[in-house]
């Protein structure tokens, strides 16, 4: 919601480009009601196995790390397709060569646009581990429509958490605005992702979100955000506009012009913070 | 020929499991000649294994050179690896020693 509203909130005087990094449970078309099209599919590399130069010796089953070759002594090895999250490891070790690649499809990135916002969308195939590797491709992907439209800011919305995907949203990016809620589990995720952060030498900003719906709590992440010079860039109340929003599908400030107020003051601090 | 079926549990007279992986029991039986000449009940270690449990079990079944593997329900990874390892898979209902005297009549049907 954070992200589609700044992007829409960008979108009025620049060019905007919104990346829907969170390939899990990508959710930005319908915030913007965005009819996505299909604008490729991504693939990952498995493992292919050619039984006449095979030895059966085992050696691809033991450095798989995921467990997706299985094997017993004086049979072929089996392969378990949907396990695999194509690291290469068993194409690398054969020592027969009896391993090439194959791949298989893990994803969809899509394109679409609305409100002025150029999206692109990335979605993991059900069942698919990669999501990473997704987002990944869903960047390159970006940067690559991106010589076409030239847009002014790129607004990547990542998964919430620490994992691949978030690493992977994060890379390259000259500022992160880390959204968290005043309870204690995702204050534990800020700062996780916020030492991640700082691991990588990427400027960052807190945004409150439901701020007022525990007041008290609130007060504990201000307090974080004092003692590590963290600044708060903005806080956004716990409102039904927001639920109607997702709703009708429609931006927030479309719902309610006042918003625009508080997002507008959030894109001021992420540009001075940048410059 | 060794057939595997997955059990309730220990004995002939228990019945076949509602699946396969992280059934209780294995009955590990010898058919020769239209007969069976021996059983044994192995229990199932994997039962309780955090994830992957049909990999490992399929493992198993082609670790002791099973032909036939006779279970209610089978996922999709287990059945996946069993084939790879050339084990059939057949779908048996009621008491083992009812199912397995179905298996050696040809009566079950193949899981695909």
């Amino acid at each position: 919601m954070v992200a589609t509203s700044l992007a829409v909130e960008f979108a009025g005087k620049t060019k905007t480009m919104l990346v829907d990094a969170d390939a899990e449970c990508p959710n930005d078309h319908l915030l913007l009601s965005i009819k996505r099209k299909k604008y490729t599919d991504v693939y990952q590399p498995i493992p292919r196995w050619d039984f006449r130069k095979c030895t059966k010796c085992g050696k691809c089953a033991s450095v798989c790390k995921q467990s997706a070759i299985v094997f017993v002594k004086g049979k072929y090895p089996a392969f378990v397709k949907d396990v695999c999250i194509g690291c290469r490891a068993c194409v690398v070790y054969c020592p027969t060569g009896a391993i090439t690649e194959a791949k298989k499809e893990i994803g969809t990135i899509y394109t679409g646009e609305n409100y002025n916002v150029n999206l692109v969308s990335s979605e993991l195939k059900l069942g698919e581990l990669a999501s990473g590797e997704v987002v990944a491709e869903v960047r390159k992907c970006s940067d690559k429509l991106n010589e076409k439209i030239k847009a002014d800011i790129i607004i990547i919305d990542s998964s919430p958490g620490i994992g691949c995907p978030v690493i992977a949203s994060l890379v390259g990016t000259d500022y992160i605005v880390a959204v968290t809620e005043p309870t204690p589990i995702a204050l534990f995720d800020l700062k996780r992702v916020l030492y991640l952060a700082e691991h990588f030498g990427i400027k960052h900003g807190i945004v409150i979100n439901k701020f007022d719906l525990a007041e008290n709590f609130c007060k504990k992440i201000e307090k974080f955000a004092k003692e590590n010079r963290i600044k708060i860039v903005g806080k956004i109340p716990c409102r039904k506009d927001f639920v109607e929003s997702t709703i009708k599908m429609k931006p927030v400030v479309e719902i309610n012009q006042n918003y625009r107020k508080l997002f507008q003051k959030i894109i001021n601090q992420i540009k001075s913070a940048i410059k | 020929m060794k057939i595997a079926i997955s059990s309730t549990g220990k004995n002939l007279t228990d019945s076949v499991s509602e699946v396969f992986a992280r059934c209780p029991y294995f009955i590990i039986a010898e058919a020769e000649n239209g007969k069976i000449q021996k059983t044994e009940a192995i229990e199932n270690k994997i039962a309780n294994q955090l994830g992957q449990a049909g990999i490992s079990a399929a493992q198993q079944m082609a670790e002791k050179d099973i032909k036939a593997v006779i279970t209610k329900n089978v996922g999709p990874r287990a059945l996946d690896v069993l084939k790879q390892f050339n084990i059939a898979i057949y779908c048996g209902d009621g008491l083992v020693k009812k199912v397995l005297q179905e298996f050696i009549d040809g009566k079950l049907k193949k899981i695909d």
